[in-house]
């Protein structure tokens, strides 16, 4: 705080009111500015406020006088008069900041405790708290398909468009990168738009390692550049599942999902399978579910694109496999039938407790 | 897109199939039907009347009375239409009858008057965007029709029609099915029908098209003709173009039923000469446009990169400045089309137009759709354009236009045609698809046969080589679409119908599966998954939630908070200015985070989040590929109570214990969950502007820093707790979970027997500075100590009388004893005895 209020010394002139020069507004501000640094406390400020700038206040008084001064004189005197005031108003603020943050420093200090202390949490009793909706859909599945021999894997969030779009057969100008609006970063990075991109990594690391047949289960968070409101999100959760062996088919595909599904549901649900275009599968499903009466889209599935394959290095006439994707948050929203999005980031107890 | 059964039942027969049963066949085996809507089912109660006299409404100025006939009865109507007038035909619906929403047309009192039925326009019928007044049979726009009173409308509009919405999503990748006719194709292979009438033969039967138009609709005497040359400079940007001279061409309005097809599916309409170019392109999917050939200048049509800088006013009006990157259609003067995209304005056909130069051409996916974004301009054409269409398909919009046109005026004329075309006839893609695969793939027991005839039925011609066949892709499909054998899997697939494959298990070694992260951090990812894990559990059983909060957060809070102690990751394009970089700590969430608990007396939620960081310059881990970034999966937590104590908890005058504090209510959790004795907190050494300075400590499990727990700075809390005032404390602690699960993994051990000798205890008071940390008194006692002192605990500290105010007590109790017996007396107590000689050695005194 670079102040110049302190070291002025105070001066007890008696200055007349009625003859206003600038020696006399020079004086009455050094003494106000002495005061002011002297002050060791709110309280004290405030009374120097009241001598200095109050109505009947020292400064405040000589502005009635101007009047009575030099008419060639009264414009400048009025003008360092102002000055003189706004320096002191000022002053006091600042002063008054740094004795507050003294005070709270001060306050803090004597609040001092022995953090090595090793004492018990002490906490009150109450009800069991909850994992959050989605880890709990999240775990439920993976669950499910770590039975199954499937691996849980993950990868970085802010992901290269190398792994989010080119290693999954999207190159630079592809339409499909209309349909994932994607968040770019300043360092070229973006954030990933799907789970889809794990699959990329996951087979280019089996590659390497050594590590086929693959089966995976990916879960995690992707970004999509979207206005947030009650049904869209920019940041939700999906779910990615990929089986790369010898001679997978699509009933194999099949007989995961409706194995996948009757774990869910508690029963074998009816689905169906029809053409979706995703340009790392080929075919590409989506499959839909008999639900209240009529199809619902689920989920997109498909035999992984022999090029996905290849960009890993794999020889895609030996390895093939299935892909599919899971949107893990749309799941939670209609298990609990959540309206809006956006309650799957609040923080309100109210709410997260139902989930316990 | 919209796809109407009508005009596809001209191409294929499907009027006999419930409209459910051809949704769905198309559903399952093409692409998806979003919505089916009925259309025109109005028109046949309609009928053409003629208005027989007009009189004024006498209460209501803005109404007419009018009767009208329809040859066998009289109506009278109502009418708030200014352009009746006696005399016109006009169309009717009578009492009985219904709108195209479905509701019945009654009769109605207007003030005194019944109308029985209602006189329609053009847009209350659906059939037309026209809302200026009721129709006029007598205009321009019926000349072909010459209705009559008493005709249905159904016979000039033509029959109702059921239209299925596509999903253009689902057709990304099938260039040939932007038009009826290949959806016609696909239906008749799903349903094994022959298609009444099939362009691909038309094209083919063709042969040179120049001669075929010469010989077909050429001039048959000599006239003012010009020919006209192609010049493909930009290669790249089109592959094939080709420009039909027409002329004694009108731009007259389009008939009836042309004008409510166009219409129904979404088209703008503007005379024959423009519907029919819009028409065909509906038709086959493939885009073309018309100029006017009067306003064109010179011989000679260029196909070119634009200029950087160089100027078209496109037909939508706007004003467009080109660069490079943007193929032009220019004739002499310049650019008259940005090409695949949009027409140009000054070329244009008016009504004043006899004379037309039709173009049909092939433009170069990439570039039409960077072309079309960096304009933002979004046309039927460019929508095309960039899935990549089949050059095949160019020539066959030209002799569907001169075809449909002729059939509209039969005095058109070619006087002109020019096909420059750089692919070469053998580009069509062959694919070599070994015996067998389709079934490999599928899972499906399926005879050659079989997979001959589906694929047949689609158009490939297959070639028997043994042990694989020769496939040729049929000309329409050769973009992008078709390439490889799995492709073929997935036409096959379709049309078989993917529900009669069986779903069975595959054969696979099931192996153990541990979890893993691929790429640079979290080296250890099982491990940290099961800390994850065990620290949900733990926390859930004390009582607190799960949060999930976004990875955003603002850089500018974060800086206010002490927590930016690096440059976050910036996005490019955030939703939200402050919103605009990646979280690098949690802490600014979980204050949020309670601050939407602020009404609450009682905060406990945690948090597994990442944040993300930039990757030191000079060390940029190939695995990453350039994302320049690492991540750090942490834990957060947030307690807050109203019964925690904020000041004087450090005076322990009475013997209180300080844990009301909050900080020590989350220490303690971080304690229970992790191991009191793996747990060691510090002071912190680098007390941030959102921690408490005098309550923040580092927290160390094995030695090794993991996180901090601390207070909230008050000053700071009261931001985010508007309504609680001084009362409510707030304790955060951000833990580094790869570093924890690190560090608390139990390694390989040899367990110890249980002990068989009891232990002694023994207690000691000791008197020491009031601020000294306990964990000093405690090293003080345990350094270099008698193997023999097993545990030392905290049994109470105690500041007041008798003590001066600087001094506090603190009390002690030892565990003492050895594995291999019990200690004896004298033992005990010399320990004891050495125990006092080190207190009255050091800076502590006895407490006696």
């Amino acid at each position: 705080m670079s102040l110049s209020c302190a070291n002025i010394p105070a001066r007890n002139q008696i200055v007349s009111k009625e003859t206003l020069d600038r020696q006399a507004i020079q004086e009455i501000s050094n003494r106000a500015l002495s005061a002011v640094s002297q002050a060791v406390s709110v309280q004290d400020l405030n009374e120097v406020r009241l001598v200095f700038l109050g109505k009947k206040g020292e400064l405040s008084s000589l502005v009635k006088s101007i009047g009575k001064a030099d008419p060639e004189k009264r414009k400048e005197l009025g003008s360092l008069l102002n000055k003189a005031k706004k320096n002191l108003e000022e002053t006091i603020v600042c002063r008054q900041e740094l004795l507050s943050q003294e005070a709270l420093a001060q306050e803090l200090e004597s609040e001092w405790i022995d953090v090595t202390l090793p004492l018990s949490p002490n906490l009150s009793l109450r009800g069991k708290g909850a994992l959050h909706p989605v880890c709990q859909v999240e775990k439920e599945l993976v669950d499910i398909f770590s039975g199954l021999g499937f691996r849980l894997v993950d990868g970085p969030e802010l992901e290269s468009d190398h792994f989010n779009f080119e290693a999954l057969n999207i190159p630079g100008n592809h339409p499909a990168r209309d349909m994932q609006d994607t968040f770019w970063t300043s360092c070229g990075s973006l954030l990933r738009t799907h789970t889809s991109c794990i699959q990329a990594r996951a087979l280019k690391e089996a590659k390497e390692k050594g590590e086929l047949p693959l089966r995976i289960v990916a879960p995690g968070r992707v970004f999509r550049y979207e206005r947030v409101d009650a049904s869209h999100s920019h940041t939700f959760y999906q779910m990615e599942g990929m089986f790369i062996d010898k001679k997978v088919t699509v009933g194999n595909l099949t007989w995961y999902m409706r194995t996948l599904l009757r774990e869910i549901c508690g029963f074998d649900p009816k689905i169906r399978l029809r053409p979706g275009y995703f340009p790392f599968v080929e075919p590409g499903f989506e499959l839909d579910i008999w639900f209240s009466g009529k199809w619902m889209e689920l989920l997109p599935c498909g035999l992984v694109h022999p090029r996905v394959l290849e960009a890993a290095g794999i020889d895609s006439k030996e390895w093939q496999g299935f892909a599919f994707g899971l949107g893990l948050s749309r799941l939670v929203m209609s298990r609990y039938q959540v309206k809006d999005i956006r309650d799957l980031n609040s923080a309100d107890q109210t709410w997260l407790a139902q989930f316990a | 897109m919209f796809i109407s059964r009508n005009w596809l039942n001209q191409f294929v027969e499907v009027s006999d199939l419930p409209v459910e049963k051809l949704e769905d066949l198309i559903t399952t085996k093409v692409a998806e039907v979003e919505e089916v809507t009925e259309e025109g089912n109005c028109l046949s109660g309609a009928r053409v009347v003629e208005v027989l006299e007009v009189s004024a409404h006498p209460e209501r100025p803005k109404l007419s009375l009018a009767k009208v006939s329809d040859g066998n009865s009289q109506f009278k109507v109502v009418c708030g239409a200014k352009n009746i007038r006696a005399g016109m035909l006009t169309a009717h619906l009578a009492p009985g009858s219904s709108f195209p929403s479905g509701q019945t047309v009654s009769e109605r009192d207007f003030a005194g008057f019944v109308s029985q039925g209602v006189l329609v326009s053009e847009s209350e019928l659906e059939v037309g965007s026209d809302n200026d007044g009721i129709i006029d049979f007598g205009s321009d726009l019926f000349s072909a029709e010459n209705p009559e009173p008493g005709q249905g409308l159904d016979e000039i509009y033509g029959s109702p029609d059921v239209l299925f919405e596509i999903d253009n999503k689902s057709l990304t990748h099938r260039p040939d099915l932007w038009g009826h006719f290949g959806f016609a194709r696909e239906v008749s292979s799903i349903l094994g029908r022959d298609l009444k009438c099939s362009l691909d033969k038309e094209l083919n039967s063709a042969g040179n098209i120049g001669d075929f138009f010469q010989k077909q609709f050429g001039a048959e005497t000599e006239g003012p003709s010009k020919t006209y040359s192609v010049s493909l400079d930009a290669k790249e940007g089109c592959s094939r173009f080709t420009l039909t001279g027409i002329n004694r061409v009108q731009a007259k309005p389009s008939p009836a039923w042309l004008r409510r097809r166009l219409h129904v599916l979404g088209v703008g309409v503007r005379n024959q000469l423009v519907d029919l170019s819009n028409y065909v392109m509906l038709e086959t999917g493939q885009p073309n446009h018309a100029y006017d050939s009067d306003k064109l200048s010179g011989s000679q049509v260029v196909v070119r990169n634009a200029f950087s800088g160089e100027k078209l006013k496109a037909l939508d009006g706007s004003d467009l400045e080109l660069s490079p990157d943007d193929t032009l259609i220019a004739d002499e003067s310049g650019g008259v089309a940005l090409a695949g995209i949009i027409g140009g304005e000054d070329s244009s056909v008016s009504e004043l137009t006899n004379s037309i130069l039709f173009e049909s051409g092939n433009f170069d996916a990439a570039k039409t759709r960077v072309s079309s974004k960096s304009h933002g301009i979004r046309t039927e054409a460019s929508n095309r354009f960039e899935k990549s269409l089949s050059f095949s398909q160019v020539p066959l919009a030209s002799l569907r236009y001169l075809s449909h046109l002729k059939d509209l005026q039969p005095e058109a004329q070619v006087f002109s045609f020019v096909d420059e075309n750089t692919n070469e006839a053998s580009t069509l893609s062959e694919i070599t698809l070994p015996k067998g695969l389709i079934q490999e793939r599928l899972g499906a027991n399926l005879p050659e046969a079989e997979v001959v005839t589906v694929l047949e039925s689609l158009g490939f011609s297959l070639e028997d080589r043994g042990e694989s066949y020769l496939v040729l892709v049929p000309a329409f499909r050769a973009g992008k679409d078709v390439g490889i054998p799995e492709d073929l899997v997935e036409e096959v697939g379709r049309i078989i119908g993917y529900e009669s494959i069986p779903s069975v298990p595959p054969e696979f070694v099931c192996d153990v599966a541990v979890p893993s992260f691929c790429g640079v951090g979290f080296s250890n990812y099982g491990e940290l998954l099961k800390i994850e894990e065990h620290a949900a559990h733990g926390l859930t059983g004390l009582g607190f939630y799960q949060i999930d909060r976004h990875s955003f957060f603002d850089a500018k809070e974060a800086e206010a908070l002490g927590v930016l102690s690096e440059p976050a990751v910036e996005l490019k394009n955030p939703v939200d200015a402050d919103l605009a970089h990646l979280r690098t700590s949690l802490v600014p969430g979980l204050l949020l985070a309670a601050k939407e608990n602020q009404s609450s007396s009682d905060i406990r939620l945690f948090e597994f989040g990442r944040t993300y960081h930039k990757t030191p310059a000079g060390q940029s881990p190939s695995e990453e590929k350039g994302t320049g970034s690492y991540e750090i999966r942490k834990l957060g937590l947030v307690l807050g109570q109203s019964d925690c104590s904020g000041s004087k908890a450090g005076d322990l005058s009475n013997g209180a214990m300080p844990s009301q504090s909050c900080f020590f209510k989350l220490a303690g959790v971080f304690k229970s969950l992790f191991g009191a004795e793996k747990t060691e907190l510090k002071p912190t050494s680098a007390s941030v502007a959102w921690m408490h300075p005098h309550r923040a400590a580092d927290v160390f499990v094995e030695g090794v820093l993991v996180g901090v727990i601390a207070e909230v700075n008050p000053a700071v809390a009261s931001r985010y707790q508007a309504s609680s005032g001084a009362k409510n404390r707030l304790a955060l602690a951000e833990i580094n979970l790869s570093k924890l699960s690190e560090n608390v993994i139990k390694a390989e051990f040899v367990a110890t027997a249980r002990g068989k000798f009891p232990s002694s205890f023994f207690e000691l008071s000791i008197v020491a500075p009031n601020r000294e940390y306990f964990s000093t008194i405690e090293e003080f006692f345990l350094k270099d100590a008698d193997e023999r002192i097993k545990r030392l605990e905290l049994l109470d500290i105690y500041q007041g009388k008798p003590l001066d105010e600087t001094e506090k007590s603190v009390s002690v109790k030892f565990t003492l004893g050895a594995d291999n017996r019990t200690l004896g007396s004298e033992e005990v107590e010399e320990i004891q005895a050495a125990l006092m000689d080190r207190v009255q050695a050091g800076p502590y005194s006895l407490r006696t």
